[in-house]
């Protein structure tokens, strides 16, 4: 047997899974072994200044930025691109939001459908089998719905990993099937309400109930889906992850917590609860706990090339790269499905839609991809005529195709990055 | 403004097609190439504007917002720009005198045409005041909508139906809102039973142990929790009001350590603070109810009336004792008077206790829950006296009861069937009456009627929003919550829009404490106080901001101000200058104005040389238009553009590239904005932003008047208007709104509008602002009355 049905396979063992049992089956469906399963992305609200991230030399040769230090030892898994961006994306704070579908909320008034973000794009794919069709986590903001609509986000590491490894009570799964099923028929009565209404309204009043329609609709799909989940056991898995052990301190209090999340996500996909991953590092004007900073986050941004500011900066931005690295690690040394590393079947991308905080520019992007049996260990740059660089969507169409998605175009791209990825 | 133009206006575009200026050669399209489309052309489109396609005929909605805003630039003198050709007088009398008319006989094939109703879901805080009132709840430690998304800002307000979106995230979060409302308010069954717990010294949760058994003492500003053992795991048995007592002393106010030393006020009484919170809800629960002075060396005993819900707790606080912790006092202080004592070594505690400052407690209390009437007001109203076993036929009359109020209206025969029939299933399968009514209410609860202030579509020919259309839209502007049965009485009547009827109800509306929700919704978003806090400064470098809780006393001194305006019907014109603002003692001396003694807040009278007259000296303004570091005079001109003058500059073309600042070697604020407008793209609109926000220099990153900037370097606070106008300071922006008394009025009469109708403004709307412009003056500018004509307009009583 090639590949067991996930779910058949669980209920009819009907037991809790150790994590080993997952090498017996393999991840994703029809797509081959050279191909990448699994999505994750991981943005910085802010960005990285641009001075300590941008290699200087393209191609292999490239000395690494300084922001980028811990990286060293992951070159030949990795790529940098300087000069990609979305075109159409305007400055200011907005743009972190657009990070992953290159368009403002304000220019997409006409049709929400075009706000739909590339995570919640292939997690309408790769989902299916999975307990949670994408994990979003950290501040978030970048992520989007097809209806158009920011998704909000797990923040705190216990809840997270309750939600993914923590079994509830019969009893309480008992009241939770209730409660579907009665919402379930709430929703059947308010649908048909819904659409009484409908004849009393004027025409743009109906575009508007059409929202409520829709979401009824949806939850109405969702409710069915975690209803079939209820009885499937989740992953057996240690708690020392969040409580800590003798070995191992755990601080749960941002930014330290950080650690902690990355081992969440490697958690989440090493169990195959889900396969697509978002995690955001928060804006704000926080003081950062760290040795030589006294300035607030956001303050330290707007720096105004001042050498002080600069390095207080850098000593963030530098602790999200370090996490980063080992993160990366983290997916190397474990395992997937297939004996293969976790690292080789996950795209992971690394960037933000703010390409330069200290501005609030969108050109430029940070933007790095790691992992996903991609060809690496370049830095790659495009020409920039005028004010516009390479579309980032490029990059992103040939994300989805090594996804397993025969697609050749998402939102604003005019080709593809397949000549120097694959 | 440029996406103004793609508002939900589309159905309008059919009706106005043929519409056709009155005069058969139309002088625009001269016009417009003399004077504008060089840079509003087919070649460049400056500002986002682009007028080459306008022929002399109005077309469509599109059309007619940009002959508007044409018309506006003409009017206001600001296009074309000074240095380009200019029109004569006669030209621009003509053309100003052609797109007025057209605009007017367009509004009026608009109008005849209606159907501009936009839809528009309740937002949380709407949500949640509706909650309240439907079922009589307080509301202080239950919030439904703590998970709901927060709501998108259209035009600066978040009760905008554009922005009002619904997701599926938000429909599964309005599911378990219902599930938690229908527990809370189906509550039938006897007077749940009284608990009475008492703890006396050492019983307390939470005393020091090993000393004096009958005190249980606090010694630290608010961290360290006293409480009763008896609720520590559980919380009180049921919702209802509990009265708290507890008996306490201040011991040693003055003691031989320096205030400086334990980072505290021994001039103060003692202020004791009750806190509640609850372990299901977790940290986000715990709010402070009440404060109380205790008297130095006598045993006072207090009582102290709440509404707890089932499962919190309360404690016990010092809210004033010496900042830090204890273990610093101990390291830090101590060794500083006592010579025993070595620093860095742990020292006992009992080197310190009884030597300085304390705050004893005695004994805690709670008795309850004490109900004036039970079954609760919110479940009696539409649950009066269930029969002993309530059958279906109660189920139906108490739902349609129920569902009445919750959609602001009768219902039809059609609608309620589904939503009793659920019901009645649900309890003939299980057998539970109350089970039953539950499921009911929670299906009320998810409905669009409930959740959506929707309108009928309008009858052909008449307009006007029925009765209890207008009731609602009275509430929600005025309460941002559900009419009240004396609305809804008169909106069966069919009384309510009578002129005297409406207007006595605004002024009971306005009389009501719910009306609080204007001041602080309205206030919150047209003066951006909501974003107060959201670049908090520095605590290291800005301590009294914080000890002095300045954020709130902002917060309060701007709300105060409104409402005064809004109760006395003030001139709205106040807001610009006034002789007076409302401070309590932090806050005057965060201003530099003696004298003002007491935290609270009461009207104080300004002299000039105070230079806090109007919404430009307030704390709150000055503080959200920084970053917590530094001001941010482009901010600070944009918010006066966009909230006093009602002109908002366009926000930067996407296609400039915007310039990283370079702050090296630049010693003001002002060298680094010139630096910016060297550019000429940035020049354009910033030659208007930046003389504005370089002229309020001398209030700094906090709201604090300087003279110079830190290191010495002076401050030059003049600056130069496009038309000439030189000014200087806070009070020269002053002298220069007070010259154009029309444009502040228009600005704000736009924004209530907007606020008022929950939509964009469009140019059917003109009219009636020109109206209230008119009749304004006349009124001597009263706040109050503005409210009148807003609600009075044909805007607000039309579709």
């Amino acid at each position: 047997m090639k590949t067991l049905d996930r779910r058949t396979f669980l209920r009819g063992v009907g037991v809790s899974l150790a994590l080993p049992s997952f090498e017996t089956f393999s991840a994703g469906t029809g797509s081959g072994p050279s191909k990448a399963q699994r999505f994750v992305c991981v943005s910085p609200n802010y960005g990285m200044y641009p001075g300590g991230f941008f290699p200087e030399e393209i191609g292999s040769d490239y000395t690494m930025p300084t922001l980028l230090k811990s990286l060293e030892p992951h070159r030949e898994n990795l790529t940098l691109f300087s000069n990609l961006d979305h075109p159409g994306v305007g400055g200011g704070h907005g743009c972190s939001n657009t990070f992953l579908n290159g368009i403002e909320m304000k220019d997409a008034k006409d049709n929400p459908q075009q706000l739909l973000s590339l995570d919640q794009h292939l997690a309408e794919h790769l989902g299916g089998d999975t307990r949670f069709r994408s994990l979003l986590l950290g501040s978030g903001g970048f992520s989007w719905s097809r209806a158009g609509v920011r998704l909000p986000t797990d923040m705190d590491p216990a809840r997270i990993f309750a939600k993914l490894f923590v079994e509830d009570s019969d009893k309480m799964k008992v009241q939770t099937r209730r409660y579907l099923a009665e919402d379930a028929s709430i929703l059947d009565v308010v649908l048909e309400d819904a659409k009484r209404l409908n004849q009393r309204l004027s025409q743009s009043d109906q575009e508007k109930l059409d929202e409520y329609l829709t979401s009824v609709r949806e939850v109405e799909r969702k409710l069915q889906r975690q209803d079939e989940w209820i009885d499937v056991d989740k992953p057996k898995v240690s708690d020392a992850v969040i409580q800590g052990s003798d070995d191992l301190i755990v601080d749960l209090t941002y930014p330290y917590n950080t650690s902690v999340l990355y081992d969440l996500m490697v958690l989440a996909l090493q169990t195959d609860s889900t396969r697509v991953i978002c995690y955001g590092h928060p804006g704000g004007n926080r003081l950062f706990p760290f040795e030589g900073i006294n300035l607030g986050y956001h303050s330290l941004t707007h720096h105004g090339k001042r050498p002080d500011l600069l390095q207080q900066l850098a000593i963030i931005e530098r602790f999200y790269a370090d996490q980063f690295a080992g993160f990366l690690a983290k997916l190397q040394s474990t395992k997937d499905a297939e004996g293969q590393s976790l690292l080789d079947s996950t795209v992971v991308l690394f960037g933000s839609g703010m390409g330069n905080a200290s501005s609030h520019s969108s050109r430029n992007l940070p933007a790095m991809v790691a992992g996903g049996g991609f060809r690496h260990g370049q830095h790659h740059s495009f020409p920039r005529s005028g004010r516009d660089g390479r579309p980032l969507s490029d990059l992103f169409v040939t994300i989805l195709q090594q996804l397993g998605r025969e697609e050749d175009q998402f939102a604003t791209s005019q080709g593809n990055l397949n000549h120097l990825l694959t | 403004m440029r996406d103004r133009l793609a508002t939900s206006l589309s159905i309008l575009a059919l009706s106005l097609s043929g519409v056709s200026a009155s005069e058969p050669a139309s002088p625009l399209p001269g016009f417009l190439k003399a004077y504008c489309l060089d840079c509003h052309g087919a070649e460049r489109q400056k500002g986002d504007r682009q007028f080459d396609h306008l022929s002399g005929t109005l077309e469509s909605v599109d059309d007619a917002e940009a002959f508007q805003e044409i018309l506006d630039q003409l009017n206001l003198a600001e296009m074309p720009p000074d240095d380009e050709a200019q029109p004569d007088e006669e030209e621009l009398k003509e053309i100003v005198s052609w797109l007025t008319d057209s605009l007017a006989e367009a509004r009026e094939t608009a109008r005849a045409h209606a159907g501009k109703v936009v839809m528009r879901r309740l937002n949380r805080e709407e949500y949640r005041n509706t909650i309240r009132d439907l079922f009589q709840f307080s509301m202080a430690d239950f919030d439904p909508t703590k998970t709901f998304p927060p709501d998108d800002s259209v035009e600066g307000f978040d009760n905008i139906g554009e922005g009002l979106v619904t997701s599926d995230y938000l429909m599964r979060n309005y599911l378990e809102a219902a599930r938690k409302i229908s527990d809370k308010a189906i509550r039938p069954g006897p007077r749940p039973e009284m608990i009475h717990h008492r703890a006396d010294g050492n019983q307390i949760l939470g005393h020091m142990r090993g000393l004096r058994p009958e005190i249980a003492r606090m010694t630290i500003k608010m961290r360290q929790p006293l409480g009763l053992p008896q609720l520590h795991k559980t919380g009180v048995p049921a919702d209802g009001e509990y009265v708290i007592r507890f008996r306490a002393l201040a011991h040693q106010r003055k003691s031989r350590y320096r205030d400086e030393d334990l980072r505290y006020d021994s001039d103060e009484p003692m202020r004791l603070a009750i806190s509640v919170d609850s372990r299901e809800l977790g940290p986000t629960a715990h709010r402070i109810i009440g404060e109380y002075e205790i008297p130095d060396q006598e045993i006072i005993e207090i009582e102290h009336r709440t509404w707890l819900d089932r499962g919190f707790k309360f404690q016990l606080h010092w809210a004033n004792g010496p900042a830090g912790s204890f273990k610093r006092i101990m390291r830090k202080v101590l060794p500083k008077y006592t010579d025993d004592a070595i620093y860095p070594l742990r020292n006992p505690p009992e080197m310190y206790i009884g030597s300085g400052p304390e705050l004893h407690v005695y004994s805690i209390e709670i008795e309850g829950p004490f109900y004036d009437q039970w079954p609760l007001p919110g479940f009696s109203r539409y649950f009066p006296d269930p029969p002993e076993r309530p059958g279906p036929e109660y189920l139906d009359q108490s739902l349609s009861r129920l569902a009445e109020a919750a959609f602001r209206r009768p219902v039809g025969s059609q609608e309620l069937p589904p939503y009793l029939s659920l019901a009645q299933e649900h309890l003939k399968e299980n057998g539970d009456f109350w089970a039953a009514a539950k499921f009911g209410v929670r299906a009320i609860l998810a409905s669009p009627n409930f959740l959506y202030l929707a309108e009928s579509k309008p009858e052909e020919g008449s307009g006007s929003v029925t009765s209890f259309e207008l009731a609602t839209r009275l509430s929600y502007f005025l309460w941002s919550s559900m009419p009240d049965d004396r609305l809804l009485e008169l909106a069966k009547e069919g009384t309510l829009s009578q002129p005297d009827t409406l207007r006595k109800e605004v002024e009971r509306m306005l009389d009501d404490p719910k009306s609080a929700a204007l001041v602080e919704n309205f206030t919150g978003q047209w003066l951006g106080l909501r974003k107060l806090g959201e670049m908090p400064p520095d605590p290291e470098s800005n301590r009294s901001y914080y000890e002095d809780q300045l954020e709130t006393a902002m917060r309060r001194e701007t709300r105060s101000f409104f409402q005064h305006l809004l109760e006395e019907d003030g001139n709205i014109l106040e807001f610009i200058d006034s002789d007076y603002t409302f401070l309590n003692d932090a806050l005057a001396r965060h201003y530099g104005i003696p004298g003002i003694e007491g935290e609270d807040f009461r009207r104080v009278a300004l002299k000039p040389e105070d230079r806090r007259g109007g919404l430009l000296g307030h704390g709150s303004i000055l503080t959200a238009t920084s970053n917590g570091v530094e001001t941010q005079p482009v901010v600070r001109g944009v918010w006066i553009m966009e909230n006093l003058l009602g002109t908002p500059p366009t926000p930067p073309p996407p296609d400039v590239e915007p310039i990283e600042p370079d702050t090296r070697g630049v010693s003001t604020m002002r060298e680094l904005m010139e630096k910016h407008r060297e550019d000429a793209t940035c020049f354009e609109c910033h030659r208007k932003i930046d003389p504005l926000g370089l002229a309020m220099e001398q209030f700094d990153h906090i709201g604090a008047w300087r003279d110079r900037y830190a290191k010495k370097l002076p401050i030059d606070a003049t600056g130069e208007m496009p038309d000439g106008t030189i000014f200087e300071g806070a009070d020269g922006i002053r002298d220069y709104l007070k010259q154009r008394p029309d444009q502040f009025t228009h600005c704000l009469t736009e924004k209530l509008m907007t606020y008022a109708l929950g939509r964009r403004l469009s140019f059917t709307d003109r009219d009636d602002i020109e109206l209230i412009l008119d009749a304004m003056p006349e009124h001597d500018h009263g706040l109050r009355e503005l409210v009148h004509q807003v609600v009075a307009s044909e805007s607000f009583r039309t579709k």
